[in-house]
């Protein structure tokens, strides 16, 4: 890529801002194997009525187990276009995403997103234990664990005493935390360590224990938003 | 407290219609014209009339098509609206057909109708419901339609399946949408009921109201329009009953964003 950059670090930077991120988590029930993201000559271009417009193209990388990584770059250079291609939201117009040696063409299981539009992407009519719980519940768990689980990724994310307000009574932080519980519900639990979280400045959220494969970033504040951490 | 308020709101809500009920029933007191009589002959007609000897008559054929017309234009308009609007394809394909469908006035349909379905209350159903689905359904297209993308992108990425997509996302976003092409549909179907009553029936409002007109019944068409407007006017009270508790949500949401 030319103008954004894909960087790597072994550890989270607590004080990141981050916006968009997806999470890979582990499904509880595999056993061992790394969740290894991978990108091979990844290229995406919009079409549209004023013409082709490409993202910077021909992306190859691989993220390796415990890996961080955060992805740079100015507006509009396409860091989300890339991150929704990754997540299987969109279909790559060149190349192909894998995850764990498996073509991504759908969002996978055992992926999490959580979007730059949190606030947007939660459900109005439900509280927001309702929103965190609705991935679960689409996934056929039971009541009781359902119930259990959102109470405890609600708690890790500080928001206990909020579980039956709505989401647009919350703050925009507090919605992004709701998403984030949501996102990290699915993939693992809470108490054990299996989860990877995004963290924002204000209120930071602490992963528990050594995670899987930490999730790639996109960050919004750009190289110069590094400088000031 | 709560009923000190309640009676202020339906005061300011209510006055004006007092006031104008009030004028008319001074101006017109005196009148000896035939064709405008005094609205206290009306109201005294309207007591005798449907309070409530000939409610099983007049009013109950009534509502008896209206109601299973209302509700089959929402069995039908809503799920057809929601796949048009997820579909954008189909949707492209048969919107020429939808928008034709809503600009032409049901009026010109009556004959064909009467033509095939005859003159009995499947006819009567029918015709309402040709009518009053198109509001609905392109309510319920428009609001599939603008359903947020994140929402769409986090019910894929959370893979919800297509059911909970449908009824947990697309459905609730798109309710408020839905409601006010109900609302729509109410009026119109409203109107299409009278009109059907006035043409071909021997029961209803619409025929009554008719029927009083050819005889020189005079007072007797003015409490029929009088019964006819409140009539339209309750329906609406109620739906916006049921919209408020349904919608609640929503309600909250604007209030809480607006204030």
């Amino acid at each position: 890529m030319d103008e954004s950059e894909l960087s790597r670090s072994g550890k989270v930077n607590p004080m990141t801002n981050t916006m968009d991120a997806v999470v890979s988590g582990q499904d509880s029930a595999s056993a061992e194997p790394d969740i290894v993201p991978a990108a091979d000559h990844v290229a995406f271009t919009y079409h549209t009525t004023a013409g082709d417009r490409p993202i910077p193209g021909d992306i190859t990388f691989e993220i390796g187990r415990g890996e961080f990584v955060s992805l740079v770059g100015p507006s509009g250079i396409g860091k989300t276009t890339l991150l929704r291609v990754l997540s299987g939201l969109m279909r790559p117009t060149a190349g192909e995403v894998r995850l764990d040696g498996q073509r991504v063409t759908e969002p996978p299981r055992q992926l999490a997103l959580v979007l730059q539009d949190y606030s947007r992407s939660l459900l109005p009519r439900y509280t927001i234990e309702k929103n965190v719980a609705l991935p679960l519940s689409a996934a056929k768990v039971n009541r009781r664990d359902v119930r259990e689980r959102t109470a405890t990724a609600l708690a890790a994310v500080g928001l206990a005493a909020d579980v039956d307000k709505y989401p647009w009574q919350l703050s925009g932080g507090m919605q992004q935390r709701v998403a984030i519980a949501r996102a990290c519900l699915p993939a693992g639990d809470f108490g054990h360590g299996r989860t990877v979280c995004v963290r924002r400045r204000p209120d930071p959220v602490r992963p528990r224990g050594p995670g899987p494969a930490p999730p790639p970033r996109v960050r919004h504040d750009g190289p110069a938003g590094d400088a000031r951490h | 407290m709560r009923v000190v308020q309640w009676v202020v709101a339906v005061a300011g809500e209510l006055w004006f219609a007092v006031a104008v009920l009030a004028a008319w029933w001074i101006l017109s007191s005196g009148s000896t014209s035939f064709y405008f009589p005094p609205l206290s002959e009306i109201w005294a007609r309207f007591r005798e009339l449907w309070l409530f000897e000939q409610v099983p008559t007049d009013v109950w054929p009534s509502l008896r098509n209206f109601s299973p017309a209302i509700a089959l234009s929402c069995l039908i308009g809503i799920p057809l609206g929601v796949l048009l609007g997820s579909l954008r394809t189909l949707q492209q394909i048969v919107s020429p057909v939808l928008s034709f469908g809503w600009a032409l006035p049901k009026l010109a349909l009556l004959p064909a109708f009467i033509a095939i379905a005859g003159i009995g209350d499947g006819m009567k159903v029918a015709f309402i419901v040709a009518g009053a689905i198109w509001p609905i359904l392109l309510g319920a297209r428009d609001g599939v339609r603008a359903v947020d993308p994140a929402l769409r992108d986090m019910a894929r990425s959370y893979r919800l399946g297509r059911a909970a997509t449908i009824f947990k996302v697309l459905l609730p976003a798109a309710a408020p949408q839905i409601f006010a092409g109900i609302r729509t549909s109410l009026a119109i179907g409203l109107v299409l009921m009278i009109v059907g009553e006035m043409l071909v029936a021997s029961s209803g409002l619409g025929y009554f109201v008719l029927q009083a007109q050819q005889s020189y019944a005079l007072v007797d068409m003015w409490a029929g329009a009088l019964l006819i407007g409140l009539l339209g006017y309750l329906i609406n009270l109620l739906f916006s009953t049921l919209e408020r508790v349904v919608l609640r949500w929503h309600f909250a949401r604007r209030a809480l964003h607006a204030g």
